[in-house]
């Protein structure tokens, strides 16, 4: 196998494909985005820039919804990124990790990324505000507090290999591979994972923070990421880049940047020349974006992928469970499947953290059994009661035991069992009848098998 | 090798043997957090021994048992009640107090043989009254060891 170097890279694919035009507009985030948009693509909105000291100072920042993200124009490796959650009863803006930023101290920041402190060889820079992107369901069990993006490497407009990215706590939440971000190799043709690696921890195959696995993922709407892959490229006018597209949980994909240098590291995490792939593409005449897509999955996709083994369980589990603020507690549950939805006791749900959704519920009268004929009406009567008494109480279910009912009321809920993150409402169980403090339902056990013999 | 296990689902159709070497098919709901297997009062009265509810329930002394003296009662059933009943009653097998979600219960056993998949179980079930449930047999995880469990498949019938 020929890795491709970074002489190589430069001299044989850079340098005769990409034009200085282009690379100097895949390192103006701005003038890409303009492009981007120009050509109908997506990408995070833009709410403002700032160029100059008098601009900033003339800036009013009651124009900036509650959550975006302030961006230099020409930063590196997400330094300078400051991410805004929200706004607090103080008019202070909160950030990720509980930090708050008075708008002074965002001036400040800004005064810094014009002063270039974040941009590469330091030249003065320009200020953004950009749409914040949220985390999308599929990758909550393998991202550490950011966001992953999805790197396409393009090459005369045929992808030719693709990367996941994830973000860790060594990388301190940025999808960043250089300060300890892992990345994960994906199969240009179905879009799962491969791979890993992370650069002070080597090949793996679970997450470092979560423990979770890491291959046989499947990346949702892959086809049209690698649909809008291949349109950026034509459209910033590179022979050669890397595109980054981060999957947004409303937006689907988005394009976030376009690198006409792009690393080389994702070789490893895919087992796989990029010299020997390059060159297989590189006199072929593409006309046509579906055609690309059709070569790249051709050439470069893996047909036989090993199936990813379903997880087995014991019926009694040690699961660990996220209290109200996120800490990890252990418990021993067990797996009943003639239980619908997961259930706790409610000794165990006051001991997560939940007891001020419990108090607010002490207000409604509910009675301790239900008549059959009465189960439904009852229900929906509790239902539009508890709306909006509780942040956590987020719904009431009516359960039969027997030919009775009871009520139970509802709570979002965070678990790992068998290496999978399970966020879901479960139900407490106000009598306290049950057989551990926490039982897991037949809903939240798809995708295991379970093994009644096995005593572990 | 775990493949090689079958995988059951949440509903499975067994064989009851009956006691003239014919069997009835029922509909069992596969339940893991079931201990032993459960019996309707039909299944009983097929397999000749629906005198062992009977007589239970008409010679088992009025306790009332509460979460808090259980342990108590427990020790009280296995030491004199079930050696009593056992004299008094044929074919009873055992009797056992059970935690269930419903309130605490006690149940008499029964010896009984049925065929689950591939799999003959000469096992034991307690009697219950389960005319208001779906399912006249809850196969227990008891019965369940060397076979794998798949929630997602055959799901329980909802009416």
């Amino acid at each position: 196998m020929r890795i491709l170097g970074m002489n190589a890279r430069n001299l044989l694919f850079v340098r005769p494909y990409n034009t200085g035009r282009s690379v100097k507009l895949a390192r103006n985030k701005l003038a890409t985005k303009r492009r981007l948009l120009k050509f109908n693509l997506p990408t995070a909105k833009l709410y403002g820039s700032i160029s100059s000291r008098r601009e900033l100072f003339s800036f009013d920042w009651s124009t900036l919804p509650n959550g975006f993200a302030l961006k230099p124009n020409s930063g590196l490796g997400g330094n300078g990124i400051v991410i805004i959650y929200g706004k607090n009863k103080q008019g202070d803006w909160i950030g990720s990790g509980e930090k708050t930023y008075t708008t002074k101290q965002l001036i400040t920041h800004v005064s810094n990324i014009l002063d270039g402190n974040f941009s590469i060889s330091n030249v003065p820079d320009t200020a953004y505000f950009e749409e914040r992107l949220t985390l999308c369901e599929e990758f909550k069990a393998i991202s550490y507090k950011g966001i992953p993006d999805i790197r396409v490497i393009i090459f005369n407009s045929v992808p030719v290999m693709a990367e996941l990215r994830l973000p860790t706590k060594q990388s301190e939440g940025k999808a960043n591979l250089a300060i300890g971000g892992v990345g994960v190799g994906v199969d240009l043709t179905t879009g799962t994972t491969t791979f890993a690696h992370a650069k002070h921890l080597g090949e793996i195959t679970l997450h470092p923070d979560y423990q979770t696995a890491l291959s046989g993922i499947k990346i949702p709407h892959w086809n049209e990421v690698l649909r809008i892959a291949i349109e950026a490229q034509r459209a910033v006018g590179l022979g050669f880049g890397g595109i980054d597209i981060v999957l947004d949980k409303k937006l689907g994909p988005v394009v976030l940047e376009v690198n006409g240098h792009p690393g080389l590291e994702i070789q490893n995490v895919n087992h796989a020349s990029l010299r020997d792939r390059l060159e297989r593409v590189k006199d072929l005449s593409i006309t046509s974006t579906a055609k690309g897509l059709a070569i790249s999955k051709e050439l470069f996709g893996t047909h036989d992928l090993p199936e990813r083994a379903t997880p087995i369980l014991g019926v009694f589990e040690t699961v660990q469970v996220f209290t109200a603020a996120n800490e990890p507690q252990i418990v021993r549950a067990i797996l009943d499947t003639s239980l619908a939805s997961t259930t706790l006791t409610k000794d165990f749900a006051i001991k997560l953290g939940f007891q001020s959704a419990l108090t607010a519920l002490a207000t409604v009268a509910i009675p301790s059994t239900i008549q059959a004929a009465d189960a439904q009406q009852a229900e929906a009567g509790f239902r539009e009661i508890i709306k909006g008494l509780h942040k956590d109480l987020v719904d009431i279910v009516a359960v039969r035991i027997d030919n009775r009912y009871v009520i139970r009321p509802k709570i979002p809920l965070t678990f790992k069992l068998g290496q999978q993150l399970i966020t879901t409402e479960a139900a407490i169980a106000l009598d306290n009848k049950l057989s551990h403090p926490l039982v897991i339902g037949r809903k939240n056990l798809t995708g295991f098998l379970i093994n009644p013999g096995k005593t572990k | 090798m775990s493949h090689q296990k079958i995988i059951l689902g949440l509903e499975e159709e067994i064989k009851i043997f009956l006691p003239n070497k014919k069997f009835i098919r029922r509909k069992a709901k596969i339940d893991t957090g079931a201990r032993t297997t459960a019996i309707d009062i039909s299944i009983a009265k097929k397999i000749g021994l629906y005198h062992v509810y009977e007589q239970f329930h008409a010679l088992l002394p009025k306790l009332t048992v509460t979460h808090n003296n259980f342990k108590k009662i427990r020790k009280l059933i296995n030491q004199e009640i079930k050696p009593q009943l056992k004299k008094q009653i044929p074919n009873l097998y055992d009797v056992q107090i059970t935690p269930a979600t419903n309130g605490v219960s006690i149940r008499p056993y029964v010896k009984f043989s049925y065929r689950l998949r591939n799999k003959r179980l000469n096992t034991i079930a307690s009697i219950v009254d389960r005319k208001i449930l779906l399912y006249p047999v809850l196969v227990g995880k008891r019965d369940m060891t060397g076979f794998l469990i798949d929630p997602t498949k055959n799901v329980y019938r909802t009416a």
